[in-house]
């Protein structure tokens, strides 16, 4: 294969996840009829990249699947046997009719797609021809993936021989997983070039479910404000600490946790979207270890949104017991796993910060690595344009700001940084090298909810800008046969001005 | 308005980032893994691991010692390597070498020496020469009361011409330790020449404390590997198979002119 030839099927490889995640999302309330085909298409990636990763890691550790072309082909097509079951047993005319046209895109969106469009491609060609540079992903991730692969299994020797020199065995193997999945698929060559485009696919799916997302929450322009908002930030697009330029876990994990909240949120309470919620939660358990503690609060966030708005049980069980299962199995299926590994050279933080005897070296860490994080927001390609935006609309305090969703998705973005607090509190590091090396990835974690956040502020300016007339959330979402927000949460956005 | 700004201001920025990552697939466009690994890690790093791919079977286990610096090669080489599996033998905290695995599979292909840090490339060892003296390098079994002395080379000073590395230890009963192993920027070395029982004619440099001259043993280096300074530490063995590690020492050297 000539080296074009390797450049081009890396880079559109990926796309293969599209494949179960048609199926998966195909029979889903809220997905299957979004007005918008590329949002539904990111939606589909997204929870076939999910469903891809948990049900290797599954198929692995429970049944000692071999992780080879024909693992993951049938867990490709499952999903699609089944979709296509359903699809007869409905009938055809029943799911087309309910898509409602989407009509032509807006000029806004065309330089949003344009731009981001832009981003992707530089990240895409890029991945696709040269080797990771990053730390952690030469580190752990990349040899992870490739011990998985010289093995087939998630229990490759490298991570069950406690003798070998493994840094962090224990940590969650979903990402590497997936590029797993491409190079067997594809019967990749060693080159990690092969697969590394797959983080750069995370970038445009994470745009458009931010947008599809913030639409339905905040309305249309607010909405373009916050996806504009991702494709000008550092470490979301170009940052390779973290974010999608790199081969880190984080990106993936930060779209998997906002991507699950927000379909969990938003979802009308069938079961397809709480069951979509839950998969995309339990892949964010499987790639990361902040990822359980995110999830966490993820699934407990829809609970608690949710059991203000059901009439009845049955129906806030449907809500809720998605998200709340999926974290919980993939939680499960994870402690499993690292019962099986021998666990060395890793930082226990949670076992340190249980064992501290004093809290004062603490507080000096935390003191000292305030400073480190009041840097580490300034840096020049870093995260200042988000929360400068954030801290000027909060001092503006436009009249209408106040969305009862603001206050759930701040605790839910504090998760992650709060997390990373208590870790700098641990003696060991230092903490200005500890917090140079994870304050961004953090805040990468959490940057889907603040990025609504975003949306959210902005909102109210949006709607005097554009006469307010066209950035009614729910008067669109309702009419695309009722995808967005039900009940309550439908009529104090459209409102605008209720408080919580 | 101002978040407008901030807008702009930020769009210039990723601009400017996209220039950036368009000149890297420039570089890297039409390479074929070996000339990229070549690019990102420079001909000498990359050039090593292709070496030590080739000496170790794909899926076996190599051990890997730690460098006198602690450097990023090591990470650089497991993802070289991968999926060969490294079992990590001794690593070096604040000048001292500890055993870092609790078992050292004996029948390793290679014993490696990760990077020195600053971009050198990890060396080849003969595991052999390496663990002939393995309980030596074992921390719970160096006996610190064992009386010894490390006469050269001096403490920071320069040596010109050949390395010459005198010492001498006494094991339980006042025996002579039964053997010597050196270990220069962080390799295990065997010394040009060695000699042992120096007499009390020979004087050395530096006074050897209350060593009785009889005891003492001088090795020759004839030449060191051009770095800016070089550290020395010799482990002497007794019989009953405990150590006293002698140094670390640092010390100057240029070949004679």
């Amino acid at each position: 294969m000539s080296e074009l030839a390797r450049m081009a099927v890396s880079a559109f490889a990926p796309a293969l996840f599209l494949v179960p995640g048609w199926a998966l999302t195909r029979g889903v309330d809220g997905l299957a009829s979004r007005p918008s085909r590329t949002a539904r298409v990111a939606w589909a990636w997204l929870a076939g990249a999910a469903w891809t990763g948990a049900a290797g890691f599954a198929g692995s550790l429970l049944f000692r699947v071999a992780l080879n072309r024909t693992a993951f082909v049938v867990i490709g097509l499952l999903p699609a046997l089944g979709a296509a079951i359903a699809w007869l047993a409905r009938g055809a005319a029943r799911l087309a009719a309910r898509r409602p046209g989407a009509g032509g895109p807006r000029r806004e969106s065309l330089a949003l797609a344009a731009w981001a469009g832009l981003v992707f491609l530089s990240l895409l060609l890029e991945a696709a021809t040269a080797p990771a540079s990053d730390f952690d992903g030469r580190m752990t991730w990349g040899p992870l993936a490739r011990h998985i692969r010289a093995e087939r299994s998630v229990l490759p020797a490298a991570l069950t021989d406690g003798t070998c020199y493994i840094s962090h065995p224990q940590y969650p193997p979903l990402v590497p997983l997936l590029r797993v999945a491409l190079e067997e698929t594809l019967d990749s060559p060693a080159d990690e070039r092969c697969s590394r485009p797959l983080y750069a696919w995370f970038f445009p799916v994470f745009v458009l479910v931010l947008f599809d997302s913030a639409k339905q929450l905040a309305g249309r322009r607010a909405a373009l404000a916050a996806a504009f908002g991702a494709t000008l930030l550092g470490p979301l697009t170009f940052g390779s600490n973290g974010g999608p330029a790199g081969t880190y876990s984080d990106f993936p994990l930060g779209l998997f946790v906002g991507g699950a909240t927000a379909i969990g949120l938003l979802g009308r309470g069938a079961f397809g979207s709480s069951a979509i919620s839950g998969l995309l939660l339990g892949a964010a358990v499987l790639s990361k270890n902040e990822g359980l503690p995110l999830a966490a609060a993820s699934a407990l966030l829809i609970a608690v949104r949710h059991w203000k708005g059901a009439g009845r049980l049955v129906s806030w069980l449907a809500r809720a017991a998605g998200p709340a299962a999926g974290a919980s199995m993939a939680a499960l299926l994870l402690s499993t796993w690292r019962a099986r590994i021998p666990n060395r050279f890793d930082e226990d933080y949670v076992a340190s910060l249980l064992h501290l005897r004093s809290f004062g070296p603490s507080l000096d860490r935390l003191a000292d690595g305030a400073g480190a994080i009041g840097r580490e927001c300034l840096t020049l390609r870093g995260w200042w344009p988000l929360l400068a935006c954030l801290a000027i609309l909060v001092a503006l305090k436009p009249s209408g700001s106040r969305s009862p969703w603001l206050r759930p998705l701040l605790l839910l973005a504090a998760v992650a940084p709060l997390a990373g607090l208590a870790a700098y509190a641990v003696p060991g590091w230092p903490v200005r090298e500890l917090v140079g090396s994870t304050w961004d990835r953090l805040l990468t974690q959490v940057s889907m909810p603040l990025l609504i956040v975003l949306a959210l502020l902005v909102r109210p300016w949006m709607v005097r800008a554009g006469g307010g007339g066209t950035e009614e959330p729910s008067r669109r979402s309702r009419s695309a046969a009722g995808v967005a927000l039900a009940g309550r949460g439908a009529a104090l956005l459209d409102t605008g001005s209720h408080s919580p | 308005m101002p978040c407008l700004a901030v807008g702009l201001v930020a769009f210039a920025l990723q601009v400017e980032s996209v220039r950036t990552m368009w000149a890297r697939i420039g570089t890297f466009a039409g390479k074929s893994a070996r000339d990229a690994a070549r690019t990102v890690y420079g001909p000498e790093l990359a050039g090593s691991f292709e070496l030590l791919a080739g000496q170790v079977p794909a899926r076996s286990h190599y051990l890997v010692t730690d460098g006198p610096n602690w450097g990023e090669e090591i990470n650089w080489m497991r993802f070289a390597l991968a999926p060969r599996r490294p079992v990590l033998v001794t690593r070096l905290e604040e000048g001292r070498e500890i055993m870092v695995a609790p078992s050292v599979p004996r029948d390793a292909p290679v014993l490696i020496r990760s990077g020195a840090g600053e971009g050198r490339p990890p060396v080849l060892l003969d595991p052999v020469l390496h663990f002939s003296g393995l309980p030596t390098v074992r921390p719970e079994v160096e006996d610190l009361g064992l009386p010894s002395g490390l006469s050269l080379p001096e403490e920071g000073r320069q040596v010109e011409g050949d390395l010459q590395v005198e010492a001498w230890c006494l094991g339980p009963g006042g025996r002579p330790c039964a053997g010597f192993y050196f270990r220069i920027d962080g390799e295990w070395r065997l010394p040009d020449s060695f000699e042992r029982n120096l007499g009390p004619g020979l004087e050395s440099a530096a006074s050897t404390g209350d060593a009785p001259p009889a005891e003492r043993f001088r090795a020759s280096f004839a030449s060191l590997k051009r770095l800016e300074s070089h550290e020395l530490v010799v482990l002497a063995v007794t019989n009953e198979a405990n150590f006293r590690k002698l140094g670390p020492r640092s010390f100057f050297w240029r070949r004679r002119p």
